[in-house]
């Protein structure tokens, strides 16, 4: 009488066990095709190219009004153009402009060998890492004289 | 009166097995037919336009959204921290996407639609 009660105790645990393995067997199978639902269906739009030039645009427009570029005025903003503009960076954006040799820059250099990087060596994959990039050149005044204004502008991803 | 017992704990133990199958299934259609509508990339859309509307305004600007547009029902369009936040359909959260206007940005909400002011 007492092994059938204990047999029929080891039953219930048993059955109990098997109930849990089997949840967690479809909950393993839910996941696996939520993560392949997942991968197929996510989709990243890519704005960083289109950041970057409107940057450029902004930065340029700060810094020559008018075709007119003054550079007694950025005195000690030579690496915090940005803040002279008041735009403010999130740590996303490197800017290098240079004027009639003088360079004046913003943010992270960093992210110059991180886009070469990914231009040189990354996949399909990773292209969604690579920093969005616009790079030209602008014809401006410098004391009376024609020079290029060269800007460079790069952004990198938000995530 | 015993097998009557048992079936009864059997028929107890398959009903709380498959309530809670039904349950990870639920949850697990509600999050795939989240991915398949492609509500998050439609709200990324929204999201990322209206960043690029801001950082390309002037001073002065405004912008209406429509809150029924191509990209689904808006329900809700927020500037908080430097970041558009907009909820599309029933979305109910979102990171949001940051502009880098230097200009102070308002959203007015309206009737049928969101007007962006930049000032």
């Amino acid at each position: 009488m007492m092994n059938r009660i204990r047999l029929g105790k080891k039953g219930v645990m048993g059955e109990g066990i098997l109930m849990i393995y089997r949840l967690m067997l479809i909950s393993f199978i839910a996941l696996v095709v939520l993560g392949v639902a997942a991968v197929f269906y996510d989709y990243y739009v890519d704005v960083r190219d289109v950041e970057a030039r409107i940057m450029a645009v902004n930065v340029v427009n700060c810094l020559s009004p008018n075709g007119m570029f003054i550079a007694n005025n950025f005195e000690g903003y030579e690496n915090k153009i940005l803040e002279y503009c008041g735009i403010y960076n999130s740590g996303r954006f490197y800017i290098n402009v240079s004027v009639s040799g003088k360079k004046y820059k913003d943010g992270d250099s960093g992210l110059l060998w991180i886009r070469e990087m990914y231009v040189n060596t990354a996949g399909e994959s990773v292209k969604k890492y690579e920093p969005g990039y616009f790079s030209e050149v602008y014809p401006v005044i410098v004391d009376g004289q024609d020079e290029k204004l060269n800007i460079e502008v790069l952004v990198n991803h938000e995530f | 009166m015993n097998l009557q017992k048992k079936s009864g704990e059997l028929m107890y133990e398959i009903i709380i097995h498959l309530i809670l199958i039904g349950l990870i299934f639920a949850l697990f259609f509600y999050v795939t037919a989240g991915r398949v509508n492609s509500k998050e990339v439609k709200q990324q859309v929204v999201e990322k336009e209206i960043a690029l509307l801001i950082d390309s305004a002037e001073k002065g600007m405004s912008f209406s959204v429509n809150r029924l547009n191509m990209n689904g029902q808006i329900n809700g369009l927020k500037i908080e921290n430097g970041k558009v936040l907009a909820l599309i359909d029933n979305l109910k959260f979102s990171k949001g996407y940051e502009y880098f206007s230097k200009y102070s940005v308002s959203v007015v909400e309206k009737e049928d639609r969101f007007v962006v002011n930049v000032r």
